[in-house]
């Protein structure tokens, strides 16, 4: 299928060789919430800019619904834009932010006003019309930005961060209900955000961007299951990440196909069993090794056992081993996720 | 803390000595105005509005005034017009000098005034510019610090991305400072304009160095007035400009509270 948006070889520099992208490639289906996760300094903001228009790529092109938008300043683009800290003009009432895009597009204010009217139920705004947005709430300024947006009709909407000016025991709540908004609008979302809890609350799919270059694409359950690389693994929450060579032999692999440009193993803190005695099985592979650390989580416990492939850490619910002590660790195979 | 008679004692003193240490020095004196005396003497004898009419009766006085006026109206609209684009650059892009054009522009409040004039006197006759625009011009320099430094003031508080946002609705740069920057920063630009006049109104070396012709500027026709007549009209006169002067600063103070309320 033939992304909706789709983003070709895109490179951007301020210096020559010191890339902010490099050749970065993806496509966006239509009415998909793609979120684009990365931390601060991968190039996000500067992805940003370029499919928006406010910059313009050194090399490679944007393509929105077939048509070739790389030269089009970003007034003509027609992308709706959720700005971090919302950008509501703060000297216009809310309907007034709301029909400012119409009224660029010299539609009769009457016509405009009956547009804003069907965001304004939709967005559950009735009764805030004519106040200012200093008077609103962080999740009432929220949703005046988005409805600013897509009173438009954009092709995509552009969420930089929406949550990052929301109270944090909100958060979870309100991105519900963005997504179900999102949905009911059937809009093409490019959803941007370091926080990995709005990434995989949110997304359709999660493209995880590090240095200019996306690593992986794919839907949440997908990364958490199955990460392409050791950025994306160690990124995501995967404890332990060990060099292949080190496991290679214990794990009797040949080095096929599958493993040929992998360099790492993955294995979840939360896959590994620990016992006394190793486990008669052959689903998993038991080290010995002996307590090097114990720390305590909310929740759980956490075991760091020093064993012959590195320290490994493992969860247990309860207080059974005393540091120093000899234990197994016993990896399942089926968790095991190889790594480029 | 706990309540003590004599730290309070202390600050009242302390109070009382910064009140009369500013505010005296400028109300003393003007009660000169209303002496009934013909040369000034202080205290003041007697009480009389004579010289408050006085003042009305000697056109260099009020053509002084009138023409302070227009001057200092006009290089204030002039300055504003010139740093406005400047701070707008200031304040929306990142560029390199950006420092250092900042400080030029600040930098003819930091050079003593009376050496501008003189340079700007030598300047002017070297470039053989028109004695009549030789106030004008001095009067927009020195008080182009002041209105950038307002102007930048109003912009500074302003969210950048509201002119992005504009512009991603579909509105062209211009439509979208039009429409989002320039309501939200008219308030500042009208405080930054008072300001700017009031500097201007009030200068003296510039106005003494650049004058040139019949026509003298408010400072320079009373400093004339004082060097023939020693009589309290002068007094009279500052008294009304000290009058003027305040409530120009109230109306910027009420501008800057309407602000600050939004």
């Amino acid at each position: 299928m033939m992304g909706y948006l789709i983003l070709d070889g895109i490179t951007y520099y301020y210096q020559k060789d010191v890339f902010v992208l490099r050749n970065l490639n993806l496509s966006v289906n239509k009415g998909e919430i793609m979120v684009l996760l990365g931390e601060s300094g991968s190039g996000k903001t500067t992805l940003l800019k370029i499919i928006t228009g406010f910059l313009k790529p050194k090399e490679g092109r944007i393509i929105i619904d077939g048509k070739d938008v790389t030269n089009l300043p970003p007034n003509k683009r027609d992308i709706g834009i959720v700005f971090q800290n919302y950008a509501l003009f703060p000297h216009m009432s809310v309907l007034d932010n709301i029909i400012y895009g119409l009224k660029i597009r010299k539609v009769p204010k009457a016509e405009a006003i009956k547009e804003a009217k069907e965001l304004i139920d939709l967005l559950n705004l009735s009764g805030l019309e004519n106040k200012r947005p200093s008077q609103l709430s962080g999740g009432q300024q929220q949703r005046v930005a988005i409805a600013r947006a897509l009173i438009i009709k954009p092709r995509i909407l552009l969420m930089d961060e929406p949550m990052s000016n929301i109270d944090p025991k909100l958060r979870s709540k309100l991105r519900t209900e963005t997504k179900k908004i999102l949905k009911t609008y059937n809009i093409t979302t490019i959803y941007v955000t370091h926080d990995q809890d709005d990434a995989f609350e949110i997304g359709d799919r999660i493209a995880i961007l590090h240095v200019g270059v996306i690593e992986n694409v794919d839907t949440p359950k997908n990364l958490l299951d199955n990460p392409k690389t050791t950025y994306v693994a160690s990124f995501i929450g995967y404890e332990n990440i060990i060099p292949i060579t080190k496991i290679k032999d214990i794990l009797s692999l040949s080095i096929d196909e599958h493993t040929n440009s992998c360099t790492h193993v993955g294995i979840k803190a939360s896959s590994i069993k620990l016992s006394r005695e190793p486990l008669d099985s052959n689903d998993y592979i038991s080290l010995r090794g002996h307590v090097n650390l114990i720390s305590y989580k909310k929740d759980k416990i956490s075991y760091h056992i020093s064993t012959s492939i590195g320290m490994l850490e493992a969860y247990a619910y309860d207080e059974f081993l005393k540091e120093g002590e000899a234990v197994y660790v016993n990896i399942s195979r089926r968790s095991l996720v190889f790594l480029k | 803390m706990p309540e003590n008679k004599f730290f309070n004692i202390l600050i009242s003193l302390l109070f009382g000595l910064t009140i009369s240490i500013i505010l005296l020095p400028i109300i003393l004196p003007l009660t000169i105005s209303f002496s009934s005396s013909y040369t000034i003497t202080f205290p003041p004898r007697g009480f009389t509005l004579e010289w408050f009419i006085n003042i009305f009766l000697f056109k260099s006085l009020v053509d002084g005034f009138k023409f302070s006026l227009m001057l200092g109206i006009f290089a204030s609209l002039i300055a504003i017009a010139m740093s406005l684009p400047a701070t707008y650059a200031f304040y929306r892009y990142n560029f390199k000098l950006k420092g250092y054009l900042e400080n030029l522009l600040l930098s003819p409040s930091l050079t003593p005034e009376i050496v501008l004039s003189f340079m700007l006197l030598v300047y002017f006759k070297a470039l053989k510019i028109d004695h009549s625009f030789w106030l004008l011009l001095g009067h927009v320099l020195i008080l182009i610090p002041y209105a950038t430094r307002y102007t930048y003031a109003s912009l500074i508080n302003l969210d950048i991305s509201i002119e992005d946002a504009a512009v991603a609705l579909g509105a062209s740069r211009l439509k979208a400072f039009l429409d989002v920057i320039a309501p939200n920063i008219a308030k500042g630009l009208v405080a930054s304009f008072l300001l700017s006049f009031i500097v201007s109104f009030n200068a003296f070396s510039i106005s003494l160095f650049l004058s040139y012709g019949e026509t003298l500027p408010l400072p320079i026709a009373m400093w004339n007035y004082l060097q023939v007549r020693y009589d309290p009209t002068i007094a009279a006169l500052s008294t009304i400009l000290v009058i003027f002067t305040l409530t120009l600063s109230l109306i910027v103070r009420k501008i800057v509270e309407l602000r600050g309320v939004r």
